[in-house]
């Protein structure tokens, strides 16, 4: 029996489906049958970030209306074995598909994945009921903004309300040289305002606007810091104990080296 | 049309209902009668010490003694007084307190007649409304409006005080952008129509 985890936020745009994207393939690198489900009906993206958007024929309305099999609207991505998407409908809303049926959909593909992904819309409303209505477990992504973190506090407020109590933070996009300067909110800010644990933080970084274009989760690629921390992300997930990354920027050849000859 | 309103004050020498309507006698009765039927029999062997809000002549006093005692079992003072105001009928003491045992999230709201304790934070976005005072044993980051609608004994303590907008009775203010955060547990409370903030240890 597998696991249903929802990526949620309430505010748009701070990287939920980036987040399922990357979290889902870290978790299938590491042996485990995963599928990635687009809750996000008439706004689909999931789909596109996966770069497996010329292979959908099938969506989960479909499922859900009985038009097709659950098999036949699961996309396989063949870059990683394990790896499945159920794509959003684009022509439909959200009202396409209730909160029952949903919840319904997910006992069905938990019975065959160890991890089922559901890609939240930003909002509070239709959409949002219907992602968070089969999920055991909730992460929370929010980015070091005010704005984010209201929306993350009053997310996690309807989640309790919804009895999807201890959810889990990921603070995207955080840039240390901000913080440093004080001119970004820190991860311990957020914390005391939210009070919830953390799983992850990622850095803001190209790499990913590049294999979101690409259609390439970023976890794939070795030399991408974010990439690394979805991956430990998904390592926590699956019970590790992964410390924190160091998330320095690089400061060149030059600098480096003052340090090291300033230790000696 | 004028509202009508009729609340109990209990105080050492009895119960107060204190009135707010159209002063002819049937208008009171009907308010008062209306307030007991839906306490069922809370009142029941209460003693009716005092009317604020309305005279009644000896006649009108005698109806309502013979009312309140056939109909509910309540004893009511002769004379009734009703021209010195009781000893503070507003003071927070004699308020019921509701404890809200989490920490209050964006969109959530608490309201409630007596006093409110939150025993957790109240966040940004999120709303306590209270007719006595508020105590939050956490940080108060969003909106708390005490002493609903205009009771200047009310105060609002947090171990945090930063919220955004705070009203006490009908006065508000916007927490100034400037007030440096201070590590002891601060309490906002009304003193000659204007709001002070200071810490809990030095009041008074």
């Amino acid at each position: 029996m597998g696991e249903v985890i929802v990526i949620t936020s309430g505010k748009g745009g701070v990287g939920k489906t980036t987040a399922t994207a990357n979290i889902g393939t870290a978790l299938a690198v590491n042996g485990k049958k995963v599928v990635l489900v687009d809750a996000d009906i008439g706004l689909r993206n999931l789909d596109v970030v996966m770069g497996l958007e010329n292979r959908i024929v099938y969506d989960v309305v479909d499922v859900v209306e009985g038009v097709c099999r659950l098999r036949q609207a699961l996309i396989k991505d063949k870059r990683y074995p394990d790896l499945f998407l159920l794509p959003a409908a684009q022509t439909k809303d959200k009202n396409a598909v209730s909160p029952a049926q949903m919840q319904e959909l997910c006992e069905r593909l938990k019975q065959e994945f160890d991890f089922v992904l559901i890609d939240c819309p930003a909002g509070i409303e239709q959409g949002f009921k219907n992602a968070i209505a089969g999920a055991d477990r909730a992460i929370v992504v929010t980015t070091p903004e005010i704005s984010a973190v209201r929306d993350a506090d009053r997310i996690i407020g309807l989640l309790e309300a919804s009895e999807l109590g201890s959810p889990k933070l990921v603070v995207n996009r955080v840039r240390i040289d901000m913080v440093k300067k004080g001119d970004m909110m820190n991860t311990e800010d957020m914390i005391d305002i939210l009070a919830i644990d953390l799983l992850g933080v990622v850095p803001d970084d190209e790499s990913i606007v590049v294999s979101t274009n690409r259609g390439e989760p970023a976890v794939g690629d070795n030399r991408s810091l974010a990439g690394k921390a979805f991956n430990n992300i998904a390592l926590r997930i699956l019970g590790h104990e992964v410390p924190f990354l160091d998330l320095e920027v690089d400061e060149g050849f030059l600098v480096k080296l003052l340090k090291l000859i300033s230790k000696r | 049309m004028q509202e009508v309103s009729l609340e109990f004050k209990g105080l050492k020498q009895g119960l107060y209902a204190v009135y707010k309507g159209p002063t002819n006698f049937e208008d009171f009765l009907g308010a008062l009668e209306a307030k007991l039927e839906s306490a069922g029999s809370f009142f029941e062997g209460a003693y009716l010490a005092g009317v604020y809000g309305i005279e009644l002549d000896d006649i009108e006093e005698d109806i309502l003694a013979e009312t309140l005692q056939n109909r509910y079992g309540i004893k009511i003072k002769r004379p009734l007084s009703s021209k010195e105001s009781p000893s503070r009928p507003e003071t927070n003491g004699d308020r019921v307190t509701k404890f809200v045992y989490s920490t209050l999230r964006s969109g959530q709201r608490v309201s409630y007649e007596g006093n409110v304790v939150v025993l957790g934070d109240v966040n940004a976005g999120a709303e306590v409304e209270a007719g006595g005072s508020i105590v939050v044993m956490g940080a108060l980051r969003g909106s708390a409006r005490a002493g609903v609608p205009d009771n200047h004994d009310a105060s609002v303590s947090a171990i945090l005080l930063q919220p955004i907008q705070l009203r006490i009775g009908e006065i508000a203010v916007r927490w100034p952008d400037e007030k440096t955060y201070s590590s002891e547990p601060e309490m906002a409370y009304i003193e000659q129509g204007r709001m002070y903030v200071r810490p809990i240890y030095d009041r008074k």
